[in-house]
């Protein structure tokens, strides 16, 4: 056998690196789930873009594109969507960052029991939201009826049901939930010592929340504000419930095109412009994530 | 931690309870109300009583509640089992396979219910797999959406179990497959147990793909709710709407219950 | 192979006290193993070029601090991690693409692993089936294993309804009950508290002689388990095997200063070597000649006008008045009484930049700045070669 050395020896082996041996059976078993994701999903995705270059007379061609790429409504739309869309995050953000902060750093009885809440309306549907609104807020809705019979006035106050402004504030009442949830993990992080330690030397709360708490909260703001973008591009029940007379979105579109006027060609455009822009603000909140944990990782 | 002095703590939880009340609950509340409500035209409903519930669980929306409940089972059900499948051999395979899976798997969540609708309806309308017109094109709708959180979900907790059991059940002669019989499913099981109630949460309430491929022949809840709704019954939206939310409730808080001996308490 | 030296009987050379003193195949074989993760320049080593010896039924601890590469050498052993050079190999097999169950080992990890949704018996009986041992024979050697580790009237159990000391003995009884030829613990007494560390420490004693034909392997960092439990210690630093002897030579005569530092704790003095006869030396040191033990390390002698170490253990340095005769001088820096023994910190006059540790029985009060005399006993200590 060789000699033991008592002293460190000069850099390492001689001995040439073993491979490990390739192993099929585990590629084997990954592959069916995979395989039929990519038919049930891909697939069809797939043959959205193909049927969005489909012509009329049968042929292929990009005239259906220029054709939705141009007409006004799908203008109109795609802004439409876009602006609800950053201005229902926006909504989400402020609005989460303060109930996560008061339920993280403002302790009270129930706290949990509120946190529980706030986690299960995420698993319900988006629609009901809408269908509330229209009792509390429509203009024949309980707020208005309140306002009146105090004010004496005539002419509902709240009008905004079926307004772009109707269809944020749903969207902000549904989405919330998706930001309190990672800031509350983030703050679940923060040792409740370096907020005694400020305090202790004289912060105010204002202070502490602005140079503690808040720059740990920022990774998680942003990683939960690309998230609930992607999906308020994407909400649909929301605008459908709302109804297509004031709020045109582009899923709303899709569905109007597609089943109610049944032009599929010009619906697989439009589907196939939503896919990419949500593909790529989905690959950019990963890439926030992944910092955002790597970063975490790092610290600890 | 935070604010010491009880006259701050008061004041922000005060704006804290408001917020909660009106932003959350009072939402919540009202669908439940109108629901019992005859009529609401002033600041409350009036004329309650179940009459509109007795109509929501007779007829089409008990049919539809019976089809957005089988839907949701074996939608869930499926999704499940091929999520936990695909979480659990991924982690065996070579990275870059595992890399596409989680890319693949996530892919419905990325993009908007209504495209991949609008797929399934474009790719399984012809031969040789004609699916449209059936109850399977809904049921492969929603499967399609609720697999990406049951691969995530059940990935999650397989990133937290501790390797060591299974090293440890291994190093005591176990085969792969005993493995994960007797030692991965059971440790895994109350995370199944919420993934499969996500599931079937989800899928009761999905209403984007569901509307473009949906036959007459199988319709779910929320396709009767919207029906409802655009016809002008909006109460009688309500009160189906809230016994979705009951029995969806319900479900996840039985499907929760699902923790096996491997739990903590 | 190195030559052992006729005047020499009581020193082993390092090269043959990697192999066991029995005869026969070992029961477990390291050749030259050496695992490394990441690729290029990223490469990490946590074990390089390993190799060892152990004889059935030896029992065999691997002692060093975290990052040693001990914990990742007992992986390697168990088939939880791949080497990428050397082989590994259990009663003269090559184990080394084999994977875990298939090499039948018992292994005892750190954090017991108890499987909870499973009852102690049915813990005890997992490797039992996954063996496929026949269904008659399960209930008897699962009682055979509990009754081993005292934990008979325990089966129907819940594992977290057990202490941890419990459960460890649940867990040693779990890999015992396959009759392995080889049971590895890895860092066995590390979760548990003083008094239970020294309960167990006893009990894992008599486990040893339970067992006279079961290699066992310990991985741990606690110098006190080795030296309890080892016939031989395994000495690792930063990924390599540094030392391996039986407890009695590596404390006696610590080849290396990593060696004497790590076990037991020592002072380790600058010196010049005088004059060497055999195996004793004279080794002048703040102005005094005092004699030391030479063992020969690796062939080498030592020469006279060579720097060397002293290496002397703080219990064996003794504190007087400063008008002893032969005493040194110096001062007192630090003084603290930890029970049984109270250790003192001094410097000394003649030995600049070097604080001299002493532990001395009771409890000593002596003032910070006092002047004390200290005195070596005979011979001081024992030489080590300063690291390159």
């Amino acid at each position: 056998m060789t000699a033991v050395l008592d002293r460190p020896a000069p850099a390492p082996d001689t001995n040439t690196p073993r491979r490990a041996p390739l192993r099929i059976g585990p590629v084997l078993w990954a592959l069916p789930p995979l395989i039929i994701v990519l038919v049930a999903a891909v697939y069809p995705l797939i043959r959205v873009c193909l049927e969005s270059i489909k012509l009329r007379d049968g042929g292929l061609g990009l005239d259906t594109w220029t054709s939705v790429l141009g007409s006004q409504a799908f203008r109109s739309a795609l802004w439409r969507t876009v602006a609800i869309a950053v201005t229902s995050t926006i909504g989400c953000l402020i609005l989460g960052t303060f109930l996560a902060i008061v339920l993280a750093f403002v302790p009270f009885p129930g706290s949990t029991l509120v946190g529980r809440v706030i986690d299960t309306i995420l698993s319900l549907p988006s629609f009901l939201i809408t269908l509330a609104f229209t009792f509390l807020y429509g203009t024949a809705g309980a707020v208005n009826a309140l306002i009146s019979s105090i004010t004496g006035a005539q002419t509902p106050l709240l009008n905004f049901l079926y307004t772009p402004a109707g269809v944020i504030a749903a969207e902000i009442t549904f989405f919330t939930p998706f930001v309190i949830r990672p800031l509350l993990a983030a703050f679940s992080l923060l040792p409740r010592a370096q907020l005694d330690a400020a305090a202790s030397l004289g912060a105010s709360p204002l202070r502490i929340l602005r140079s503690v708490i808040m720059p740990e909260a920022w990774p998680a703001l942003m990683a939960g504000g690309s998230l609930v973008l992607l999906l308020t591009l994407n909400e649909f029940g929301i605008v459908l419930f709302t109804g297509a007379k004031g709020v045109m979105t582009l899923p709303v579109l899709i569905y109007t095109r597609g089943i109610v006027t049944f032009d599929l060609p010009g619906a697989a455009v439009i589907a196939a412009v939503q896919v990419v822009l949500s593909l790529a603000l989905y690959i950019t909140y990963r890439a926030i994530f992944a910092r955002v944990t790597a970063g975490k990782t790092q610290e600890g | 931690m935070l604010l010491w002095s009880k006259r701050s703590r008061a004041i922000v939880l005060a704006v804290f309870t408001l917020v909660v009340l009106i932003v959350f609950i009072a939402p919540l509340a009202t669908v439940v109300l109108a629901g019992f409500a005859g009529s609401w035209n002033g600041p409350l409903p009036s004329g309650l009583g179940f009459g509109r519930f007795g109509e929501a669980l007779s007829g089409d929306n008990l049919a539809s509640l019976s089809v957005s409940l089988q839907t949701a089972f074996i939608a869930g059900g499926l999704a499940l089992i091929l999520g936990t499948w695909a979480a659990i051999a991924s982690r065996e395979a070579p990275d870059w396979l595992r890399r596409i899976t989680d890319a693949v798997f996530h892919l419905p969540i990325a993009v908007p219910s209504v495209a991949i609708g609008l797929g399934l309806l474009i790719a399984f309308n012809n031969r040789p797999l004609l699916l449209g017109g059936t109850r399977w094109i809904v049921i492969l709708a929603h499967f399609v959406l609720v697999l990406a959180f049951a691969f995530s979900a059940v990935s999650a907790a397989m990133d937290r179990l501790n390797p060591a059991f299974r090293q440890a059940a291994e190093s005591l002669g176990a085969s792969p497959a005993r493995v994960l019989t007797r030692v991965t499913l059971p440790l895994l099981l109350p995370a199944l147990g919420a993934a499969a109630g996500l599931a079937v949460a989800l899928s009761m309430g999905e209403l984007g793909a569901t509307v473009m491929v949906y036959p007459a022949t199988w319709k779910t809840l929320p396709v009767t709710i919207f029906g409802l709704t655009d016809r002008g019954q909006a109460f009688q939206a309500a009160a189906s709407t809230t016994v979705l939310l009951l029995v969806t409730l319900l479900a996840l808080v039985l499907l929760g219950r699902i923790r096996g001996r491997a739990a903590l308490r | 192979m190195t030559d052992l030296k006729a005047n020499t009987p009581a020193t082993a050379t390092l090269g043959a006290s990697a192999q066991p003193t029995a005869g026969g195949t070992p029961a477990i074989t390291f050749d030259n193993v050496g695992v490394a993760y990441g690729r290029g320049k990223k490469v990490t080593h946590a074990l390089v070029d390993f190799s060892l010896q152990v004889a059935p039924g030896e029992t065999v601890a691997l002692l060093g601090p975290s990052g040693s590469g001990k914990s990742t050498a007992l992986n390697a052993l168990a088939g939880f991690v791949r080497p990428t050079s050397g082989t590994v190999l259990l009663a003269g097999r090559d184990v080394t693409d084999l994977p875990p169950a298939k090499r039948g080992i018992g292994v005892v990890l750190q954090s017991y692993a108890l499987f909870p949704h499973m009852r102690v018996e049915e813990n005890v009986a997992f490797g039992l089936k996954s063996h496929r041992v026949p269904r008659g024979e399960i209930g008897p050697r699962v009682t055979e294993a509990l009754d081993m580790v005292g934990m008979s009237s325990f089966g129907k159990r819940l594992p977290r309804e057990l202490s941890g000391g419990q459960q460890q003995r649940v867990a040693i009884a779990r890999a015992l009950a396959i009759r392995p030829g080889v049971l590895l613990l890895d860092e066995p007494l590390a979760a548990l508290d003083a008094q239970l560390r020294q309960s167990m420490l006893a009990e894992l004693q008599l486990l040893k002689e339970a067992l006279p034909d079961t290699a066992m392997m310990y991985v741990t960092h606690d110098q006190a388990e080795a030296l309890a439990l080892a016939d031989r210690i395994v000495v690792m630093n930063n990924a390599r095997l540094m030392d391996v002897d039986t407890a009695e030579n590596l404390w006696k005569r610590p080849p290396t200063s990593f060696t004497a530092a790590f076990l037991g704790g020592a002072n380790l003095i600058p010196c010049t070597v005088s004059s060497v006869i055999g195996n004793s030396a004279l080794v002048g040191l703040a102005g005094q000649n005092l004699s030391a033990d030479a063992p020969q390390t690796a062939g080498v002698e030592w020469e006279a006008g060579s720097a060397a170490l002293l290496c002397i253990r703080p219990h064996a340095l003794q504190i007087g008045a400063v008008t002893e005769s032969g005493a040194i001088p110096a001062t007192v820096n630090a003084s603290v009484w930890r029970g049984a023994t109270t250790r003192v910190v001094l410097s000394v006059d003649g030995l600049p930049d070097r604080l001299i540790d002493v532990d001395t029985p009771g409890h000593t009060s002596l003032q910070v700045g006092s002047q004390v005399g200290l005195r070596f006993p005979e011979p001081a200590g024992v030489l080590v070669r300063i690291p390159q």
